[in-house]
């Protein structure tokens, strides 16, 4: 009786264990999801940066042309608009490779759509 | 026991993919450079310096390297080229060397004034077109197995307008005494303009005879059916730069207002597309649920979308009419959003293969079997 006790608490334990190990390491599936996230993240931030930086640049350039001084070029959006563009590219890149090597590892024949 | 994948097979099965890509790289390739040199064009104009610059900086990348693995594909999948001139649908992509060309001389012009190498690429591009016109329409002429028109035409044939016009417009960059004298050589590129025009009017009553009177899917609308609207832009462009060329020269200075004339047309037409491309592209996508998946052929829509920001900003200029100029900036802003997604999807294509060689050996998947078919057999299509 005290021996099936015994055995019956390693075992448990051993599952915890790898219940445990299973919630730290994700299954391809959801690295998948992951990545698909952050391609997604990367899309969007890269879309929004480079909007903005074209209508800084837009902006200073009519100004210009309507001739008020008060609006020039604005080069202080000009670095954080490209380095959002740099942010998102990255993220995409980052996100696609997550799914990618994800991908290798499941059945699932999930793809990113662009 | 497992055994941890060698180096060795992992370059095996890179190779083998990288070998079928190749041996499948679409000859519609250089759309890529166009399109990254007409985005930039736009953004200098428009005073995108910075954007300008990076992307002149890609294309001096993408434009040599893309002559090597399109030697590199001549060298090793012979076969496969020449099937792709015998093709409707592949051949014309062939005369996107010449518009790459056309258009990174002009970008160098733009950007940095390169006079000496405008000239040159106008003569490199000058040659491709002679050899792409009469190689490709003359194989497709004689070819036996001929497809239906239905299955034969589509938006990519009027690249071949494209490339014609991209003579034009870099003859005029150069200085426009690109043969030495300047009458002569102004003669020459307002006969390119102006039989560039008539192959656009033959071209596209077929396109629209096979819109209006053809089954039509979400398939068929491929995404070079923007060159639709990326001819007559490119057209309106080299109107723009002939007119401002012409004057000065007493052979052809009378000539001016017949070439502003037809330059509005030209404008107009490549206007009266837009909103039809787009309530196409909505009932492609939205109405049909047509997924959206990167191609190269995506690259024959961001090159339109920066033809018709560049062309109207100068029809602005020649005409006088500013208010154009808001039209011009708008469709910047598209074009430059649509060359990053293009960009973005052409980048995860490169990236798989990096994904590719990490992954461990052992899990080849069909495209890779196919891959190494492709290469034993030395590409011919299946």
């Amino acid at each position: 009786m005290n021996g099936t006790n015994t055995y019956s608490a390693a075992d448990a334990a051993v599952e915890r264990t790898e219940v445990e190990r299973s919630e730290r390491v994700a299954t391809p599936e959801q690295r998948m999801r992951r990545g698909k996230r952050l391609v997604l993240a990367g899309f969007v931030v890269a879309i929004v940066g480079m909007v903005g930086y074209c209508v800084a640049c837009l902006a200073g350039g009519a100004d210009a042309r309507v001739g008020t001084a008060l609006l020039e070029r604005p080069e202080w959006l000009i670095v954080p608009t490209l380095g959002t563009i740099a942010l998102g590219t990255l993220l995409w890149l980052v996100g696609s490779f997550v799914f990618l090597m994800a991908a290798m590892d499941s059945d699932s024949d999930e793809e990113i759509n662009f | 026991m497992d055994v941890a994948p060698t180096r060795t097979v992992r370059d095996r099965g890179v190779f083998a993919a990288g070998a079928a890509r190749l041996a499948a790289l679409h000859p519609a390739y250089f759309a890529l450079v166009m399109s990254t040199g007409i985005v930039s064009i736009a953004c200098q104009l428009q005073g995108l310096e910075e954007m300008a610059e990076v992307l002149l900086w890609i294309n001096l990348v993408a434009y040599p390297l893309l002559w090597v693995l399109f030697g590199a594909r001549a060298v090793l999948f012979p076969r496969r080229v020449m099937a792709d001139c015998r093709s409707h649908q592949r051949a014309p992509g062939y005369f996107t060397m010449v518009a790459a060309t056309g258009v990174v001389g002009s970008q160098l012009v733009v950007l940095r004034e390169a006079a000496l190498a405008a000239s040159i690429l106008w003569w490199v591009c000058l040659l491709l077109w002679v050899l792409c016109t009469y190689t490709i329409f003359a194989l497709l002429t004689v070819r036996d197995d001929k497809p239906a028109l239905a299955d034969g035409i589509h938006g990519g044939w009027l690249i071949a307008v494209v490339a014609t016009q991209s003579v034009v417009v870099l003859g005029c960059a150069a200085g426009a005494d690109v043969v030495g004298d300047r009458d002569t050589s102004l003669l020459l590129l307002l006969s390119f303009w102006l039989f560039g025009g008539m192959l656009y009017f033959w071209t596209i009553a077929l396109i629209f005879y096979r819109y209006m009177f053809f089954r039509f899917t979400p398939d068929d609308l491929m995404p070079p059916y923007w060159i639709n609207m990326g001819a007559m832009a490119i057209s309106t462009v080299a109107g723009t730069q002939l007119a401002t060329s012409v004057q000065g020269s007493t052979m052809l200075e009378p000539l001016t207002p017949f070439v502003t004339g037809l330059t509005v047309m030209f404008w107009a037409t490549a206007t009266w597309w837009i909103p039809l491309l787009l309530v196409l592209g909505v009932w492609r996508h939205v109405v049909r649920r047509h997924r959206v998946r990167y191609d190269p052929l995506y690259w024959g829509l961001v090159f339109p979308l920066g033809m018709y920001s560049t062309c109207t900003l100068r029809l602005s200029e020649l005409l006088g009419a500013p208010f154009l100029s808001w039209i011009a900036a708008a469709f910047v802003v598209a074009a430059t959003a649509a060359w990053l997604l293009a960009f973005l999807g052409a980048a995860r294509r490169a990236l798989e293969l990096l994904v590719l060689w990490l992954r461990p050996a052992g899990v080849a998947r069909d495209e890779d079997r196919v891959s190494a078919e492709v290469w034993r057999t030395g590409g011919t299509p299946g």
